[in-house]
């Protein structure tokens, strides 16, 4: 147990570096207090063993030509532009700057293809339709990749129940005439329409998605869907489904702007509209159109029929 | 040429004013002393010569802070100390390194055991502890009993207050009297 002397001043009063008040004080203390004089004697103790350290010679490179090294290196940072002088400041800064780019750049890579929230648009570009084919158009878009798809079932439906009596009232109050026209479907047309940028779908084959066929199991499904549910023809039916086609949102009413029907949407949800899409696309949101086209002009809305 | 013979002030100078090579005396004056003091704190040759390459370059890049007329040498082992404890962090050497492992990196005489004299082995259990002190501590102790170095112009180069030193030296010289006593050092008053 040492006495209560602070160590600092044992050690600076080793060291000299106490005024002359305080040294007294130490010097008074260490003549009453055999520990301290102790702790003084091991602190000098040790510092004597320090100080018979080695140090290991240097190397003969270190002797022979070290001056001119040493100033080799120091031209050539003389001759350094301003740049390389800051590189240590600037090499962070645009590294950070880097990162930050990149980041963005995959954010905005990573964003689903259509928002859940969006409005279900109408292409008034969708061509390529023909009578009793699985034909498939390429039609690009904007800066997302879209694949828009429309089955199309030449079969005849009754108005029986809501949604029926609305697409009555919609298409013959709403739909105007030049994008119906322009859009109207084939009569009696059986086919599906992809439209993609960022991946062309072979049109021979109707490939969907680069790598998944829509076939004529899952057209057949979704006309039977439709029949079910009682959907008339010439109503626009537009689906957003997800990568494992089911259903995420649906909208009917008139070809520029269908509005969200939540009815339906409940009815079909569930349903597998699509073929479930490769892995590593799950975000990708798909846009279907399951609008069912009139078997003949005649069968068409008389509101159409005056445009024409 | 420059003249090895004139006076660090007037070397500086012409330093300063564009004359490279006028640090090539300066650097023939000092780099046995930054040598000893780099290599107290580091504890290996290799590591020791590259660094003192690197404190002169940072001393001639930052010449012109240098106060003219004011003592060069202990403007220079600042830059030293501080270029050293900087590459102490950069190696995260801040650890107490088991002895086993000392014993490989420190000169051993393990291969002719005649030379391992009494005083030899001192040496080396000396150098063993200071290898086991933590950096702050390895650094105030070189530069206060190895180096002499005052409290206040510890405290400059450091840049802590005079009472850091104070406490910090305390338990540095606590710390090696532990280490002495745990590798049994002989000679040791204990």
């Amino acid at each position: 147990m040492r006495c209560d002397l602070s160590l600092e001043l044992l050690n600076a009063y080793l060291d000299n570096e106490l005024d002359e008040k305080q040294r007294l004080f130490v010097e008074n203390h260490l003549r009453e207090c055999p520990q301290c004089r102790v702790e003084l004697e091991e602190l000098q103790c040790g510092d004597n063993l320090l100080k018979q350290r080695e140090i290991e010679e240097p190397t003969n490179r270190f002797h022979l030509g070290f001056e001119n090294r040493v100033l080799d290196k120091v031209r050539q940072r003389a001759r350094l532009p301003w740049v390389w002088r800051f590189s240590p400041i600037l090499v962070p800064i645009a590294s950070a700057a880097l990162i930050v780019v990149v980041v963005l750049a995959n954010r905005e890579k990573t964003q689903p293809l259509v928002g859940v929230g969006e409005l279900i648009p109408y292409s008034p570009t969708k061509t390529a339709r023909s009578d009793n084919d699985l034909s498939v158009a390429t039609v690009p878009r904007a800066d997302r990749e879209r694949v828009e798809k429309s089955d199309r079932v030449a079969e005849a439906g009754d108005l029986k129940d809501l949604h029926a009596k609305k697409a009555e009232v919609a298409n013959e109050e709403k739909a105007p005439a030049t994008i119906s026209k322009s859009s109207s479907p084939a009569v009696s047309a059986t086919g599906v329409t992809v439209t993609t940028t960022a991946a062309t779908p072979e049109p021979s084959t109707g490939k969907y998605r680069d790598e998944e066929l829509m076939t004529g199991e899952d057209l057949a499904r979704n006309q039977a869907i439709m029949d079910e549910l009682n959907i008339p023809k010439n109503k626009v039916v537009r689906a957003i489904v997800d990568s494992t086609g089911r259903v995420v949102k649906v909208a009917t009413g008139n070809t520029i702007q269908p509005e969200e029907d939540k009815i339906l949407e409940q009815q079909l949800e569930g349903q597998q509209l699509a073929p479930r899409s490769t892995a590593g696309r799950k975000q990708n949101l798909l846009y279907m159109d399951l609008t069912r086209p009139a078997e003949t002009d005649s069968s068409r809305p008389d509101s159409l029929k005056t445009e024409e | 040429m420059y003249n090895t013979n004139e006076g660090d002030n007037v070397l500086i100078e012409r330093v300063k004013n564009g004359n490279t090579e006028a640090f090539c005396p300066l650097v023939e004056r000092y780099k046995m002393a930054l040598y000893k003091i780099i290599y107290r704190m580091v504890g290996n040759r290799d590591n020791t010569e590259d660094l003192v390459q690197e404190v002169f370059i940072k001393a001639f890049t930052e010449i012109q802070k240098f106060r003219t007329g004011m003592p060069f040498y202990p403007w220079l082992s600042k830059v030293a100390v501080n270029h050293t404890i900087n590459y102490l962090k950069r190696e995260r050497q801040d650890r107490f390194m088991p002895i086993d492992d000392l014993k490989e990196i420190l000169p051993s005489h393990k291969d002719d055991p005649v030379k391992m004299t009494r005083e030899k082995m001192l040496k080396e259990k000396i150098a063993m502890a200071m290898a086991r002190l933590p950096n702050d501590y390895r650094v105030i102790l070189v530069l206060r009993v190895e180096e002499d170095m005052p409290y206040d112009e510890i405290s400059r180069t450091l840049k802590i207050p005079r009472g850091t030193v104070m406490s910090r030296l305390a338990r540095a010289r606590q710390k090696m009297k532990e280490i002495f006593k745990e590798i049994k050092v002989n000679g040791y008053a204990l």
